[in-house]
């Protein structure tokens, strides 16, 4: 033990960078402020883990759920179903005359008889007679120009459509795709506002955290300014103890996000694949995790930069 | 080297705990600074040290107004000179070594500087075989050498001492008080506060004598 502390000036004799020193003495008394503190320490952490770590894997589920939607294509399309018997070269004809016009990407015919063979090699249903008239009509799958397109319901563009006196009606068929993405926009936001919020809550529970190893060390910290210590060089060692706080609980957040990730991918995948998609979940790069890493470590320096605020200006200058 | 020009402190709450005070102490005296508890002493030299501001008067350090000395720059003064406390206010868990080099960190002095520093402040008040023991462990005497030691490390042009010997024997006073007066012989300026009758008998200085925080008598020449 005496040996130990000893060892504090005596051991780095190849150092000469004194700032260098003075930083790697106060990570070493911020360490050992850490070690000193088992248990308190580690719920700060764990508290601190689960605060980062849950918003943290909420964005990492919307990014992937972002992936689904561009799967799904951007270009929405609208379904114009022709009257029933109407003969195929007018829905050729409307189609030529659609094409035409400004509004309108693309369009393409789906003509009633195929559809009814797709139909019928799909399901195993057949018709009890090829004379039984076809319940399927003509459909025109219109791609509006997105230039122009209005997602909320482009009333000019349905007006015009419905105008032509054989369309029957005319399906919106992506709606459910943009209400979809409007929940999404809406979660967002509240993992934006979650987030936002235990971010403070963290700042505050490290902030506590390193109050309280303050108070605990008032004795030496007046010693310190006795003999002429800066603020500065009294607060380092906080400042990385809380930096370590933030450290830590941002590895356990990152593992912590890797567990959730490996235990949904099975049952994505089992769900995608039902609905005969690609998808897969994918857990965030490493690019994503040091981040959070990182961003978990600046968040514990501020914590205690807050939490050494206040006591350190008590003794300036002292006034009993 | 000190200079108090009709210095008042008043405490928040009203105390008066220094009331017009004059004096001087010149670069290389050795003062005793005496009265009862409670007559200003500790108050003196804390406004020495920069612990707290003088209400109303003028405190000048080696010619520097201390009213001028920001915030900031309070621990530059304070490195500059050598404090030795009754209480002595080590680093309990820490060892004699670490003790006294606390202010040379505190500097950013690098490893083996400290180390030869250290040693030979230690030496100074025959410590160096106790470097490694952990403050606490020491006798009251050895934790006021290391207090002694720490004040000297930095080779101060000052050594401020308040009740040094309050704790210790006759013995061990005398031989603290014979610190001082070592250091005293190679020009350090030295100013201790003490109620100790015996001591200021034993060694007689110029006494600066205060009672309820005015001086009574020894201010000498302005």
């Amino acid at each position: 033990m005496a040996r130990g502390a000893a060892s504090l000036t005596g051991a780095r004799r190849g150092l000469r960078n004194p700032w260098l020193l003075a930083h790697l003495r106060a990570l070493r008394d911020g360490w050992s402020q850490l070690v000193a503190n088992v248990l308190p320490t580690g719920v700060s952490v764990a508290v601190m883990a689960i605060a980062i770590g849950l918003p943290a894997t909420l964005f990492a589920l919307l990014d992937n759920q972002r992936a689904l939607f561009s799967e799904w294509g951007s270009q929405p399309t609208l379904s114009v179903f022709l009257a029933h018997g109407s003969p195929e070269g007018e829905a050729l004809r409307i189609a030529g005359e659609w094409r035409k016009q400004e509004q309108i990407d693309a369009v393409e015919v789906i003509f009633a008889s195929k559809a009814l063979a797709q139909f019928s090699a799909a399901t195993g249903f057949s018709q009890g007679s090829d004379d039984a008239p076809n319940p399927l009509p003509n459909v025109l799958i219109v791609t509006p120009d997105p230039l122009t397109w209005n997602h909320r319901g482009d009333g000019e563009l349905l007006k015009f459509l419905r105008a032509e006196p054989l369309v029957d009606s005319v399906l919106v068929d992506f709606e459910w795709i943009e209400r979809l993405r409007s929940f999404s926009a809406l979660a967002e936001r509240g993992v934006w506002i979650l987030g936002v919020t235990l971010l403070l809550t963290i700042v505050l529970v490290i902030g506590n955290t390193v109050r309280l190893l303050v108070q605990e060390q008032l004795a030496e910290i007046e010693v310190l300014k006795l003999v002429g210590a800066t603020d500065a060089f009294v607060r380092r060692p906080f400042l990385y103890s809380g930096a370590i706080h933030g450290l830590l609980a941002g590895i356990l957040a990152a593992a912590m996000l890797e567990v959730v990730f490996a235990v949904l991918a099975g049952p994505v995948a089992d769900l995608a694949s039902a609905y005969v998609s690609e998808f897969r979940l994918d857990s965030p790069g490493s690019g994503y995790l040091a981040d959070l890493i990182a961003l978990s470590a600046t968040i514990g320096w501020l914590g205690a930069w807050l939490g050494t605020l206040r006591t350190l200006h008590q003794f300036e200058p002292v006034t009993e | 080297m000190i200079r108090f020009d009709n210095v008042s402190k008043v405490f928040p709450g009203g105390n008066e705990g220094l009331r017009n005070v004059s004096f001087s102490v010149e670069p290389g005296e050795f003062v005793f600074l005496t009265g009862h508890s409670g007559a200003g002493k500790s108050t003196l030299l804390r406004l020495i040290a920069l612990l707290e501001r003088a209400s109303r008067g003028q405190v000048l350090v080696d010619g520097r107004n201390l009213a001028r000395v920001e915030t900031r720059d309070i621990p530059a003064h304070r490195r500059a000179l050598g404090m030795i406390f009754q209480e002595h206010h080590l680093l309990a868990r820490r060892s004699a070594f670490d003790n006294v080099a606390v202010p040379l960190w505190v500097s950013g002095i690098g490893p083996s500087e400290i180390r030869k520093r250290v040693r030979a402040a230690l030496d100074k008040v025959s410590l160096l075989h106790k470097e490694h023991a952990i403050a606490s462990t020491l006798s009251s005497g050895e934790q006021q050498r290391v207090g002694i030691a720490r004040a000297v490390v930095n080779r101060p042009m000052m050594l401020l001492a308040d009740e040094p010997t309050g704790n210790l024997d006759p013995t061990l006073s005398r031989e603290i008080i014979g610190l001082f007066e070592q250091f005293n012989r190679v020009g350090v300026t030295v100013v201790i506060a003490t109620h100790d009758t015996e001591v200021l008998r034993l060694h007689p200085r110029r006494t600066i004598e205060l009672r309820e925080g005015s001086v009574v008598s020894g201010a000498g020449e302005s």
